[in-house]
């Protein structure tokens, strides 16, 4: 009995400092949004927000950048931003500067999301509930949330 | 308040110089200038895989490999004109783990680091002959394959990739983790007119016990001196370097760098758990490493660049930014391997990505990031 009393606690107690941590990370990921588009309310028709790095797995990178692009010709809900840019040459050859004018489209130039505590070598994808994000997950047009996004 | 203003005007000069960050700035080094290079249109800095500049007959070629575009592009290095664009024809060759040594004009190598496969194309791109590297092994070094087969990569830094009568001398990297390290041999020889590989040069005992981290300190470093017909093996946890024509000769010679004195194996007893990322870039950056070697025919020395040691709090801020401040340290010796001279340079990058006529070519990314219709190289020259 009090072994089960010990582990019942040391779960709820993990479970507290699991919460607390992703709280945390939201909260982070919410401050660079605000801090790249100003403000969240220029948000609040958009669904999503796909953050695309320019270093890390180059297939995905790729992969996303083409799906993205794809998407935003079908639908105008969703933003894109490209961070961690250091060569703005190769972008362009890759995809070409109708993509990069395209008004969804931005780079992230300070490097905001470049923050080990937020960023990650694969696509993201920041769904947004009223401009803030409220869920996040490796970009993946596969996915149960974004096919019903 | 004239002192205050004065003072603030000092301090003003210095912050704005030290932001300049492509710059070697040192007293060992004399500016001989910049050497620029028009790009293609369709090319871009980050998608270049390697640079090259080479004597063929009695010119030198610049050259690089574009990955995102699949092709060889090669300059006369004395008007900087384009003279070939080598577009890659085929189609299996993964451009974007590769390397190229140009044999002529219309020989040239490629290594796919990925696929461990030696192509041998002309100048219009069609492949001559292809060797997978790691198949077509000779039967006497069938022995030590399998667990600790390498993979052919000419590693950080500088050249590990060299042609020499009818030969390809390739470093190798993978071996870094393998239980028997003194069975492991780190230099691929493929014989271009028989297509066999072969694996010599054991790796030296400082590698026999202990664990040397994931990366840096296994680093191997090749090259080649043409005056004494040897080739010159340096390890990044080695203060030797070894002299070779990887059949009958061997010596070691000493090229110790005063910054690493302290070098040693990972402390695996501090670790409980499993090893992290993190615990090996910490265990890098606070050890050093010798990262460049290179033969400076030009003079007839060597040239040996280290990675000093970095302290706990600089590797932490490092770490967390992405940007590690790392003090370099430069050795140079002349062919007796007596050292002249070793001096620190605080700069980001003082790796030459070449030396012709005894001069450090190093990249210049600020002057890219300002006009990226071009390369810049700026030309040092070293004061001892």
């Amino acid at each position: 009995m009090k072994i089960f009393k010990l582990l019942t606690f040391t779960f709820i107690l993990f479970g507290l400092i699991s919460c607390s941590n992703h709280d945390i990370k939201y909260k982070l990921i919410n401050k660079k949004i605000k801090n790249h588009y100003e403000n969240f309310h220029t948000l609040k028709d958009y669904k999503a927000i796909v953050l695309i790095p320019r270093e890390g797995c180059g297939g995905c990178i790729s992969d996303a950048t083409s799906k993205t692009r794809e998407l935003l010709m079908k639908r105008r809900d969703i933003l894109l931003i490209f961070t961690d840019v250091t060569d703005m040459k190769l972008l362009k050859i890759q995809f070409g500067n109708n993509l990069l004018k395209d008004p969804n489209v931005s780079i992230d130039i300070p490097n905001l999301f470049v923050d080990k505590r937020v960023s990650s070598i694969y696509p993201q994808i920041f769904y947004l509930k009223n401009g803030k994000c409220d869920f996040y997950e490796i970009f993946d047009v596969t996915s149960e949330r974004f096919r019903t996004l | 308040m004239i002192k205050k203003n004065l003072f603030l005007i000092v301090l003003m000069i210095i912050l704005l110089n030290s932001c300049n960050i492509s710059s070697i700035k040192s007293d060992k080094f004399n500016k001989e200038g910049v050497f620029k290079i028009k790009l293609p249109h369709q090319t871009a800095l980050a998608s270049i895989s390697k640079f090259e500049c080479k004597k063929i007959g009695d010119s030198f070629y610049f050259s690089f490999l574009d990955s995102q575009c699949r092709t060889i592009f090669i300059y006369s290095f004395e008007n900087r004109n384009l003279i070939k664009e080598i577009k890659i024809k085929s189609d299996e060759f993964d451009s974007y783990a590769s390397s190229y040594l140009i044999h002529n004009l219309d020989s040239i190598f490629l290594l796919d680091h990925n696929n461990s496969d030696l192509y041998l194309i002309n100048s219009n791109g069609i492949t001559l002959k292809k060797i997978k590297i790691r198949q077509n092994y000779l039967k006497e070094n069938q022995n030590i394959f399998e667990k600790n087969t390498p993979y052919p990569c000419d590693n950080l830094n500088s050249s590990g990739f060299f042609y020499l009568d009818k030969k390809i001398y390739i470093t190798s990297s993978g071996n870094e983790l393998n239980p028997h390290p003194e069975l492991c041999k780190d230099i691929y020889i493929i014989n271009i007119e028989k297509d066999t590989t072969c694996l010599v040069f054991t790796k030296p005992q400082i590698y026999w016990k202990g664990n040397w981290g994931y990366n840096y300190l296994y680093n191997i470093q090749l090259a080649y001196n043409q005056n004494i017909n040897r080739f010159l093996i340096s390890y990044g946890a080695d203060h030797n370097v070894y002299i070779t024509d990887f059949k009958n000769t061997l010596e070691k010679h000493s090229m110790k760098s005063k910054f690493l004195n302290n070098i040693k194996p990972l402390n695996l007893d501090k670790f409980k758990a499993r090893l992290t990322k993190f615990d090996f870039e910490k265990y890098d950056y606070l050890t050093g490493s010798y990262c460049s070697f290179f033969y400076d025919d030009f003079n007839n020395r060597y040239i040996r660049i280290i990675n000093c040691p970095l302290d706990e709090n600089k590797f932490n801020e490092g770490f967390n930014s992405g940007v590690f401040d790392v003090k370099m340290s430069i050795i140079i010796a002349d062919e007796f391997f007596k050292k002249r001279s070793e001096f620190t340079i605080y700069s980001f990058n003082v790796i030459p990505e070449f030396i012709i006529n005894g001069c450090f070519y190093v990249l210049d990314h600020e002057s890219y990031q300002k006009n990226q219709d071009s390369l810049f190289f700026n030309i040092y020259s070293l004061k001892l």
